[in-house]
């Protein structure tokens, strides 16, 4: 039993660290008054980017490098449609999803021959950092060692994440701007610029969570790989309230039941059935929030607020 | 002599049709109160919004120290030294206090520095003698407490011109009392206050200068020693006010609302209510009287029943209501003033026809088998905006372009456009200018006398003395006193509210 637990831990590391990357993204974004939709998309062009970037370099850090451009570059357009051109946010994300699913669909065949996988010759993926020391603590050194460098990125984005919103003066301003932009631009605060640059943040992580896919957990491109990762960090950050801590756990969580799928494959369980499991966790995880928010909302409808 | 610390010359300005300001002569001397008075829509706040670089004038020099200047948006005004407390404070409700102070100015460049911060905002509160839990969200300050953190956030960006938009209409009257000290502090210190108002009192209790608007324009400007509040009053409204005669005629008849031992309790379980038990009868006004926060908000509700009552029994025409939602009860003939406008009274985002229509479009002859009838909702609400003196615009645009006194003129005629059998109006004058004020209080008692009930839940001593048959004090939840009015004095009143005993 404990070989199960480690071996699950062990894969849950890689397995979360696409969707806790997009999640710390998307949570930044939230905060800034925009919920990103379209993450999804600029995972699958993060991952397509690192492919082609990396095979033609042969370095998976430049092909890394290319995927986060790549991503805040598409965060950069999205943006711009919703602040400067008013479109609604939610259908300019899944617009956004749905011309990225289509280009692959047409580019793979078209431009590259292959149906729906890409796999370029030379073509590198990420190594697998053995970490000295930690490698060999008992049960534990599996777990944390031996993963692809992204994975330790996205455990590293965490506090930073949590910095950038509550230690700067930048992080200050773009909470305000997402809770109250009336207020926070009457304060002097470019609220329009902050939401371009949350969600260009949001595509970069988003963008290198694509990288990690591409290059860590496989070394190639498949049209469906994110498999609905983005819409999974969305769920992160929806559970998190948006709060790096929380949003971090709902991801690891995912995680972990994304690798327990893993492992179940090839039980005596149905394969679809297991695979349905991480999506089961993400569902129950959102009827936990939906539950909490309403007691706490009926609770503060009893409340009178102060001074009024 | 030297020049004005602020000088208007010829102002205009402009939307579309109406003038909004009309050739303004305004000088504001460096260090003292100077409160510019008027009714609704005669122009004050579009001036504030000029002096504080939101609104650009169409036409006029506007001068600081006697040098022209032209402001480019309230960043601008800012930077030299001119700020605004609004109305609706301009505060992010989820940040802390703190950062709300250096919003827009945080210090640090890249880091925030919460040092520099607290250093600040410790000298500011210490300036204005107002403590405050700077790490609290502000959504969980009262609304004094933010309007002393806006002042602080101004005078942070170091203003030394501070615009007040009728600071004192969210106030309860301790925290106006805590204002005007913090006002005259400020000045003391040097600094100009402009503010505006539409109660007398208060401009003779804190001003130095007055300046009256009227339609647009300035129709004078005294110190206050040479005036008095009679004249300034019949050069707001351009007419002596006579008060109208509001005297009960005493015809009381059945027993309409009654509550027996109700109590309630807030979200922590803490009693709002205890055990509290009163009526109200056909042809007549009960006043609740008692400080904002000793259970009003709470009682309205639970009459309404948007709160469910801990204990006891609320009866309607004799029978139990207690379980009965809000359409239910406004189905048996209740209508409801709210003292929260914008939130629960009327909606700025609906049309000023469906605010108008809101509470009536159910039945006939507004909707026959489900399906409404435009043309008499259109009929209906412009019945209801002449009979009701609405103006400022027309039944199909939206709420949110009447000012706060027309909205609740809508508000009252919607309620009372049939009579009520039980009307309850939750502080129905406040922010409502004189001549709105008498209107209002006019069709209360005209409600009365065809025979409604109406509980009056007010802070205004005046109102309830001039309007009510009875008076309950409400006070931490408790009635402590059920009186006819003519056994009630202003300062026995002022004293029961407080807690002292009669």
């Amino acid at each position: 039993m404990p070989d199960a637990l480690q071996a699950v831990l062990a894969a849950a590391a890689p397995a979360s660290a696409s969707i806790l990357l997009a999640a710390m993204g998307g949570a930044v974004n939230r905060q800034g008054g925009i919920v990103n939709v379209g993450l999804e998309a600029k995972m699958l062009v993060g991952a397509f980017v690192a492919v082609i970037c990396g095979a033609a370099t042969s370095s998976s850090a430049l092909g890394a490098l290319a995927a986060a451009a790549a991503g805040a570059l598409v965060g950069s357009a999205f943006s711009l449609v919703v602040t400067r051109l008013g479109a609604n946010e939610i259908v300019a994300g899944l617009g956004l999803n749905l011309a990225a699913v289509g280009l692959f669909g047409y580019l793979l065949p078209v431009v590259f021959g292959v149906s729906a996988t890409l796999s370029p010759p030379g073509l590198v993926g990420l190594p697998l950092l053995r970490i000295p020391l930690l490698d060999a603590v008992p049960f534990l050194g599996p777990v944390l060692s031996g993963h692809d460098p992204l994975t330790y990125v996205s455990w590293m984005v965490v506090p930073l994440t949590w910095l950038l919103l509550y230690r700067t003066t930048w992080g200050v301003s773009l909470r305000a701007t997402g809770a109250d932009e009336e207020a926070a631009r009457a304060a002097g605060i470019r609220t329009l610029l902050l939401r371009d640059l949350s969600t260009a943040w949001a595509g970069a992580l988003a963008g290198l969570a694509g990288a990690q896919l591409s290059l860590g957990l496989v070394q190639l491109f498949n049209k469906q790989m994110t498999g609905g990762r983005g819409f999974i960090a969305l769920a992160a950050f929806y559970f998190g309230d948006a709060r790096p801590g929380l949003t971090a756990l709902a991801a690891l969580v995912f995680g972990v039941f994304e690798a327990a799928s893993f492992r179940l494959q090839g039980g005596e369980l149905a394969p679809q059935l297991v695979q349905m499991l991480p999506y089961l966790a993400v569902v129950a995880s959102l009827l936990v929030v939906g539950a909490r928010r309403r007691r706490l909302r009926r609770r503060r409808e009893l409340t009178p607020e102060p001074g009024r | 002599m030297s020049a004005p610390r602020i000088g208007l010359r010829g102002i205009v300005k402009r939307y579309g049709p109406i003038v909004a300001n009309d050739r303004v002569d305004l000088d504001v001397a460096a260090g003292g109160i100077h409160a510019v008075v008027g009714e609704n829509g005669a122009g004050k706040t579009t001036l504030m919004r000029i002096i504080a670089g939101l609104v650009e004038p169409d036409a006029g020099r506007y001068e600081l120290d006697g040098r022209p200047v032209r402001l480019r948006g309230p960043a601008d005004a800012i930077r030299r030294g001119i700020g605004m407390v609004h109305q609706r404070f301009q505060l992010v409700e989820e940040l802390s206090a703190l950062e709300n102070l250096v919003l827009g100015a945080t210090p640090g460049r890249l880091r925030f520095d919460r040092r520099a911060a607290r250093t600040a905002a410790r000298r500011l509160a210490e300036q204005l003698a107002a403590e405050l839990d700077w790490e609290a969200p502000v959504a969980q300050l009262s609304v004094g407490q933010r309007q002393r953190l806006e002042i602080m956030r101004l005078l942070y960006r170091r203003a030394d011109i501070l615009i007040f938009d009728e600071p004192t209409s969210v106030l309860t009257p301790g925290e106006a009392e805590l204002l005007f000290g913090i006002m005259r502090r400020l000045a003391a210190d040097g600094r100009t206050i402009l503010f505006i108002t539409h109660k007398l009192p208060e401009v003779f209790a804190v001003a130095q200068h007055v300046t009256v608007m009227r339609r647009g324009r300035v129709v004078a400007t005294s110190a206050v020693a040479d005036t008095d509040p009679r004249q300034v009053g019949r050069q707001m409204v351009g007419e002596d006010l006579t008060p109208p005669d509001l005297r009960p005629s005493g015809r009381v008849g059945r027993p309409v609302l009654a509550l027996r031992e109700v109590s309630a309790t807030g979200g922590r379980g803490e009693p709002r209510l205890r055990r509290v038990s009163f009526e109200v009868a056909e042809g007549e006004i009960v006043g609740v009287a008692g400080v904002e926060g000793n259970g009003q908000r709470e009682l309205v509700e639970v009459v309404m029943g948007l709160r469910q009552p801990a204990g006891g029994e609320i009866l309607l025409d004799g029978r139990p209501c207690g379980h009965r939602g809000v359409r239910e009860r406004r189905d048996l003939g209740v209508a409801f003033i709210s003292e929260d406008r914008d939130g629960e009274g009327a909606s700025l985002d609906a049309t000023i026809a469906d605010n108008a229509v809101a509470t009536a479009y159910r039945r006939p002859p507004l909707a026959r088998a489900g399906l409404l009838s435009p043309g008499r909702v259109r009929r209906a609400t412009e019945d209801l905006i002449r009979r009701f003196g609405v103006q400022g615009g027309r039944p199909g645009a939206p709420a949110r372009v009447l000012s706060g006194g027309n909205l609740q003129r809508l508000v009252v005629g919607r309620e009372l456009s049939r009579v009520p059998r039980l009307l309850v109006a939750a502080h129905p004058t406040r922010g409502v200018d004189l001549r709105g004020t008498v209107f209002i209080r006019q069709q209360l008692h005209r409600a009365r006398e065809a025979g409604a009930a109406i509980l009056l839940v007010s802070e205004e001593i005046v109102e309830l003395l001039e309007l009510c048959d009875r008076i309950v004090v409400l006070y931490r939840g408790r009635i402590t006193a059920d009186l006819p009015v003519a056994r009630v004095t202003a300062e026995r009143l002022g004293a029961l509210m407080a807690g002292l005993a009669a």
